[in-house]
């Protein structure tokens, strides 16, 4: 899978997924990115699903404590624009009851 | 490996062309069945009183000609195609006739291995050639009476002592240190044999595996291994490499990573020889060989493909009927550059009824002598095999150690030996574990890392196309594999990547089934916290299970908790 860092303003970041979500290698990836971005200092990370194919509960449970962590220094995960069984885990999961999920495309 | 005659036997026997053995005075010591048959001995006569040098007639296979071998002499051994065989009607036929010696540590030639092989053509041979065969007979006994002694004078014999003497002296210190250097060399290969054996043998669903290896004072030749194949099957290797010391270490070191490579990209045993012979003869040039016995066990099927190259025949013990026989084909011997063009290898399949046994040895066990010099044999160990076979493997192999050790009396072992068991559990037990019958003959598939999950998925999802599975149906059982194998990996096999998942699966047009078992100890399915509980949305794991019963029509776990059968029927409602 790919992991796209970009970081369209000093406050903001967007890590942009493209292919699957499970394997070990890409949970330790996505945490690397996201120690990195908070040590820059963002206060805003957005993590775009659009093009994420495929994710696991192990995917799903790592988004949920980033989510925490970043919430105790501060920091938001939003996740955005997740569709077809990407977004049926979310919602089966029901991330919708304790952190945002936007449908909208932030970057535009 | 030393040379017995049980070993001859077996060595020859397994071999299809005429081939025999015979000793340094050319006195036969055994043959093969087909070289007796066609040979025209009389079935009274003892083979050891019958002579290879003695014009032998052959009747051949490939015309009804009366052919005689060629004089045969000691100085033909390990020359290839030294013989010529010319007919009764003195034409010349084209006969490829191969010996290889067995040479004792002194470089004394011991005893050699005889086989003709057919070659298609035949020569017609006018009186030239005829003359020509004529011509290096008398040469050759010539050479044999030949007196090289010359008459010496005393003076001359004193002047040869005292340098013979200065000579002896020089030669003992080297001696000593060669000695020294020898004895490091053998510890170094003693160290490579070990290194190569199995450190721990795996765990399989329902195969139990023994073994035991018995050093003898020089290092020896005995290898084996246990290999899972690609596609999950059981490859059960021993070899036995010719001599002992350094060069068997090395030899037997280089076959087994040969058999390892051949064995992860081949699953035919005959031709797996057939690559180890063809790489070993290209760069071994020396006297050295190996025998070897190949077996790929599927599990599921309780059935093995197995070869043999030159190797004693391991013998099966059938628990129902409480008898033995044994695993025979026939195949060269493997690493003789004489025999690397010739030499073939079939195979054989048996399947197994549950709780058969096979045990697998090298010859150093049937060749362990006791004080009258009487070796311990094939025929005891088969007796101790039907005596013990009821047993767990590790009791069987001990019980036969014992009774070896025992009959040997406190003699030293002459050679070092191998045994290796199996057991058969009965398949019908992973069944009634994963859900299905036998009589639905679900697919089958092991695996034991992550990484090892897309190939699962590639093959379950494959067959739901084909089915005609939407593409919904076919992404949601996409995420039901990969949480329910990550599930038994992380959680139930608590990340032990030698322990396995055993996947069983059956797509049809009707529905997907799926059966997943691991080797934990299993958990409480029944009582799996909601992941929708307040208390519980922000914990990170506890959702894997959730939303597969959310993707599938029906989950089963069964009481251990260590199998999930998950069952998804084309085009259900969706939840």
């Amino acid at each position: 899978m790919e992991m796209n860092v970009s970081q369209p303003d000093q406050n903001t970041a967007m890590i942009q997924m493209i292919g699957q979500f499970w394997k070990k290698e890409e949970l330790i990836l996505f945490k690397k990115h996201i120690n990195e971005l908070v040590d820059k200092g963002v206060n805003k990370i957005i993590v775009d699903l659009f093009r994420l194919s495929f994710i696991s509960s192990q995917g799903l449970g790592l988004f949920v404590t980033t989510f925490s962590e970043l919430k105790e220094k501060d920091c938001e995960l939003v996740l955005n624009r997740p569709k077809g069984c990407v977004k049926e885990m979310i919602d089966l999961s029901g991330f919708d009851m304790f952190m945002k999920i936007d449908e909208t495309n932030e970057e535009s | 490996m030393s040379l017995a005659v049980e070993n001859c036997n077996d060595l020859v026997d397994a071999i299809s062309d005429p081939a025999c053995f015979i000793k340094d005075d050319l006195s036969v010591i055994c043959c093969n069945e087909t070289f007796f048959s066609l040979s025209g001995l009389d079935l009274n006569t003892p083979i050891k009183n019958f002579k290879l040098d003695e014009c032998i007639s052959l009747k051949h296979t490939w015309s009804d000609d009366e052919i005689f071998i060629y004089p045969f002499k000691k100085k033909d051994i390990g020359i290839r195609n030294s013989l010529i065989i010319k007919n009764s009607t003195n034409s010349v036929l084209n006969v490829s006739v191969r010996s290889v010696p067995f040479v004792e540590d002194s470089g004394e030639v011991k005893a050699a291995f005889v086989v003709f092989k057919e070659k298609v053509e035949k020569i017609e041979a006018g009186g030239e050639i005829i003359e020509l065969i004529e011509q290096q007979e008398e040469r050759l006994e010539k050479l044999d009476g030949v007196d090289n002694g010359e008459a010496l004078t005393n003076s001359k014999l004193k002047k040869l002592i005292v340098e013979k003497n200065r000579q002896l002296i020089e030669a003992n210190r080297t001696l000593q240190k060669v000695k020294e250097e020898i004895n490091e060399e053998l510890e170094m290969a003693k160290s490579v044999q070990d290194s190569l054996m199995p450190k721990k043998l795996p765990d399989f669903t329902n195969i139990d595996v023994s073994s035991i290896y018995m050093p003898a004072a020089m290092v020896g030749g005995d290898f084996y291994d246990i290999i899972n194949t690609q596609t999950r099957k059981i490859a059960i290797l021993i070899f036995d490499v010719s001599g002992h010391g350094v060069p068997a270490a090395l030899i037997g070191a280089t076959a087994k990573m040969l058999f390892a490579h051949y064995i992860e990209t081949m699953e035919s045993p005959a031709k797996i020889f057939h690559e180890v012979n063809s790489k070993l003869c290209s760069f071994l040039k020396t006297e050295h060989y190996l025998t070897a016995f190949l077996g790929i066990m599927d599990p599921i099927q309780s059935r093995m493909v197995y070869s043999r190259a030159g190797h004693v025949k391991p013998v099966v013990y059938h628990a129902a009927k409480k008898e033995v026989s044994a695993l025979d084909v026939r195949g060269f011997f493997i690493g003789h550059s004489a025999l690397a063009d010739i030499a073939e290898y079939k195979e054989e399949t048996i399947f197994f009824d549950p709780d058969d046994k096979v045990i697998f040895y090298t010859d150093g066990l049937t060749e362990g002598c006791n004080k009258n010099n009487e070796l311990y044999g094939r025929e005891r160990l088969i007796e101790k095999v039907k005596d013990c076979g009821h047993m767990p493997p590790s009791d069987l192999l001990n019980e036969v150690l014992e009774d070896q050790v025992n009959f040997r009396g406190g003699v030293e072992l002459r050679d070092d030996f191998t045994m290796l068991c199996i057991q058969i559990r009965d398949s019908g037990y992973l069944m009634r574990q994963s859900g299905f019958t036998k009589e639905d003959a679900p697919n089958t598939i092991i695996i034991y890392a992550p990484q090892e999950i897309d190939g699962v998925c590639s093959s379950i999802l494959k067959a739901m196309d084909h089915c005609g599975f939407s593409d919904k149906e076919i992404k949601r059982i996409r995420v039901c594999i990969v949480e329910t194998l990550l599930n038994s990996m992380v959680h139930g096999n608590k990340n032990n990547s030698n322990r396995k998942v055993i996947i069983l699966y059956k797509v049809t047009q009707e529905k997907v089934v799926l059966s997943i078992i691991d080797e934990g100890d299993g958990f409480d399915y029944d009582n799996l916290p909601n992941p929708l509980d307040p208390e519980n949305l922000l914990k990170e794991s506890g959702r894997g299970i959730f939303i597969v019963k959310n993707y599938v029509d029906e989950v089963h776990f069964n009481k251990k908790g260590n199998r999930i059968l998950v069952v998804k029927y084309h085009g259900g409602d969706d939840k």
